[in-house]
Formats: structure tokens, C-alpha cells, sequence
């Protein structure tokens, strides 16, 4: 019973994020516009749980911003939920530790690979419906994606010195497998 | 390295059901019931955020407000003046539409949208609304803001709310005619949600700034006169076959709330 709750209040926060970020987040002017709230939340928590369901939590957060999204179903969801699992990983068995640095090391990583794999979907999708005009130059998305990683990773790490300043469970310390 | 296997076995299998299911349609209720619920969530957060952004303006000091009340002073006289000359030429209008037995009402049919949340991917600049096919709204559809502004066009249409690309998005096209001498034609293109330009215009025909530009009428479902700005600055490079010239849009779009959207004509 009390992991039934525990998933139905997740659920909730994120289905409320999802709300703030359409309503609020996406309409601020550029280029706070960028932040990814989905990141910004889902990081800050694996810090704090060191759990894994981090990863489903991705899948629900990127399917409700699927149900919104322009582009072919199952883009954003794909490359986002793999790109939480392979941080996941990363931060179980390659990072290993709790400091700002490697919170942000592992941000902008996450990043990185989340963008990595949204425009090879899309290139392929263009590829796959033989739409000229759906190409697109990447080089035009670097400023877009620059703001992205950069305001959500430094969300990130202030997130991580205010959880520091309030729970001892942030000292910087390997962390439980 | 085996768990790890297994996790990226199962969480790829359960992605690729889900996207499989949605593409033959077993999702349908369970997507539509979470767009209403979030739609209605970032609906209320939306509203409150442009009411703190259409706050009335304030000055600095005295003298500023001084001068922008003298400002608005002037503004509304000129309006008055205006206003009578635009009486005089609209009823001179009705009367030569009236010799020439023209209908002069457009009688376009619209439903009006409340726009609920943005999607400010770099690959969209998509604005979502909160009416969809069940009022009549279809793919293609064009929307307006104020007298004929066009804004954009919907991409996809759900029951109850609709996803709407606007203008400078960088996927967004329409076919236009500027308002000059030779009423040339061309492709009005977004640019990554920053900027608006019209194309393929051909490279002897005069392009001046300040000319409008209106949509042509040549593409279904889009009507012929939605205006969609005015001409910035013109490109031109000689042996090219033809010129470029960059638009400033008639709508705002970043202070978008409303919108009328085109569903017959």
C-alpha cells in the first residue's frame, strides 16, 4: 500500500511538472525558455534517491510532453528515457560520487546525449518521410541547445548545494549501490 | 553486465509497445484523457502567467509619464483623423464594390481557441490551444489574431485541443504575394522561431521595404489576404535567379493568447 502511494504521488508530480513547464517554463523569455524542467527534476532526484526508478519516472515525464510534441510519436520518448537510463548507469558504476563537479559533469552529459539522440531520430525521420523541408541545419540548433545544457546544469548543481545545505544526505561521499 | 542488459531489454521493449500501440490506436482514450488533464493544468498556469505579463507599464520618474500620456495624447488625435478618412474610403468602397457587383463580406467561418501552453523545442515553436477536431479544427487550418494577422497553421488536431506552428517556426511554410507593382509571389519561411522571410522571389521584379505581404490564395485550405507582415530588408545577389527579402511579422507572437481559427470560407 504504501508503494501504491508512493507511485501515485510521483505520478502526480510529474503530470504537475509537465503543467509548469507548458504553462510557464516554455512561455519565459529567451533564453530561460531553454531550461529543460524535465532534466532539471529528474537529475536532482537521482541525486537525492540514488534509485532507479528515475528511469520510469523519464518515460511518464517524456510521454506526456510527447502528447504535445509536433514531431513523429515516439522521439521524444525514446531519447529521453534512454538517455535517463545510460545516466543512470553512468552515475551507478563510472561517476561514483556526490560533489557539484560531477553533478555537473553528469548534467551536461545527460544533456548532450538526450540532444544526440533527439536529432538522429529526427534526421531519420526526415529521412524516412522524404521531407525536404523537414531537414534541419544543425548548426542553427547550437545556440538553442548551448542555453539548454548550460541553464539546466547550473539548475542542477544550485539544486544540489541547496539539498547539501539542508540534508547531510548529500555530503560528498560514494554513493550506495 | 547482464542485469544491465535486461534493463535495456525490458525498457526498450516497453517503449517500443507503447509507441507501437499508439500508432494503431489503442492509446487514443489514455492520451486524450491526460491532454485534458494537463492541458487544463498548464491552461490555468498559462492564464496566470500572461496576466503578470500584460501588467500595466510604469515610469521612472514624472516626467515620463508625463510624456508618454502627451504621447498617447497625440496618437489618439491622429486617430480621430484617421478614423474619419477610413468612414469616407469605406463607403466609397461599398459603392464601387456595389457597381461592380462584388460580394464584399468575406464571411470567413472561425472557431476562437485559447492558446494553453507552448512547446519551445528547437525544432517547433508550436502553440498549443485548447479546442480541437470536435469543434471543427483540421490539420492545415490557418490561424488569425485581430483583423486578418495571420499567425500560423495547425499541424494536428486532437479532439479537444490542437497544436498550432507559427509562423517563424522553421518548419512553418506558406505561399504569399507582396503588395508591390508586380504582385510577386514566393514562399514566406520561418527561421528557428526568430525570423520570417519570404523566398524564390523572382529577381527582376521590385521589392521595396515596407511593401505587405499577404497570403496568395494558391494553397488549400488558405485563404487569399491574410496579412502576414511587412517587407524588412531585401536581399539580392546578382546572377541568382532570385531575391530574398526578410519580413517583420504583423503578429506578435510572443504575447499570443487568442486565436481565430479558419475553418471554411
Amino acid at each position: 500500500m504504501k508503494i501504491f502511494f508512493r507511485v501515485m504521488f510521483l505520478f502526480f508530480f510529474v503530470i504537475l511538472f509537465t503543467c509548469v513547464w507548458i504553462g510557464f517554463f516554455s512561455v519565459l523569455p529567451y533564453p530561460f525558455s531553454q531550461i529543460n524542467v524535465a532534466f532539471l527534476l529528474l537529475l536532482s532526484f537521482l541525486l537525492w534517491k540514488e534509485s532507479g526508478i528515475v528511469v520510469w519516472m523519464s518515460f511518464a515525464f517524456h510521454f506526456f510532453l510527447e502528447l504535445f510534441t509536433a514531431s513523429a510519436f515516439g522521439i521524444v520518448l525514446f531519447s529521453g528515457t534512454m538517455t535517463m537510463l545510460i545516466v543512470f548507469w553512468l552515475y551507478q558504476f563510472v561517476i561514483t560520487n556526490r560533489s557539484w563537479y560531477a553533478t555537473l559533469f553528469l548534467s551536461v552529459l545527460a544533456l548532450v546525449v538526450y540532444r544526440i539522440l533527439f536529432f538522429l531520430l529526427i534526421f531519420l525521420e526526415g529521412v524516412w518521410s522524404a521531407d525536404a523541408a523537414g531537414g534541419v541545419s544543425l548548426s542553427s540548433f547550437f545556440p538553442f541547445v548551448f542555453w539548454e545544457v548550460g541553464l539546466t546544469s547550473l539548475g542542477v548543481v544550485a539544486i544540489f548545494f541547496v539539498l547539501n545545505f539542508f540534508s547531510r544526505r548529500m555530503s560528498t561521499a560514494l554513493i550506495q549501490r | 553486465m547482464r542485469s544491465r542488459a535486461r534493463s535495456l531489454f525490458g525498457i526498450s521493449t516497453v517503449i517500443l509497445t507503447v509507441i507501437f500501440f499508439h500508432y494503431f490506436g489503442f492509446l487514443y482514450q489514455v492520451e486524450e484523457f491526460f491532454r485534458r488533464v494537463i492541458g487544463f493544468g498548464s491552461g490555468k498556469i498559462y492564464a496566470l502567467t500572461s496576466s503578470v505579463e500584460s501588467a500595466p507599464e510604469s515610469f521612472d520618474t514624472v516626467d515620463a509619464c508625463v510624456a508618454s500620456l502627451s504621447n498617447c495624447r497625440t496618437l489618439s488625435e491622429q486617430m480621430e483623423i484617421d478614423r474619419a478618412a477610413f468612414e469616407l474610403l469605406q463607403e466609397e468602397n461599398v459603392n464601387l464594390r456595389n457597381q461592380l457587383h462584388f460580394i464584399a463580406e468575406r464571411g470567413f467561418i472561425t472557431v476562437g481557441a485559447d492558446v494553453i501552453g507552448k512547446n519551445s523545442d528547437p525544432v517547433g515553436n508550436i502553440l498549443i490551444l485548447n479546442r480541437g477536431s470536435n469543434d471543427g479544427i483540421f490539420a492545415g487550418a490557418p490561424a488569425i489574431v485581430g483583423g486578418g494577422l495571420l499567425v500560423g497553421k495547425v499541424v494536428q488536431a486532437d479532439p479537444h485541443t490542437s497544436l498550432l506552428q507559427l509562423a517563424n517556426d522553421n518548419r512553418s511554410r506558406f505561399a504569399a504575394t507582396i503588395l508591390n507593382r508586380e504582385r510577386s509571389i514566393g514562399l514566406v519561411e520561418g527561421g528557428y522561431g526568430i525570423s520570417v522571410e519570404m523566398n524564390f522571389i523572382p529577381q527582376n521584379e521590385t521589392v521595396n521595404i515596407g511593401d505587405q505581404i499577404i497570403t496568395s490564395g494558391l494553397e488549400t485550405p488558405m485563404p487569399r489576404g491574410l496579412i502576414i507582415g511587412r517587407v524588412e530588408s531585401v536581399e539580392k545577389e546578382p546572377y541568382q535567379p532570385f531575391q530574398r527579402a526578410v519580413l517583420h511579422p504583423a503578429a506578435d507572437m510572443d504575447a499570443i493568447a487568442q486565436v481565430s481559427v479558419i475553418i471554411g470560407y
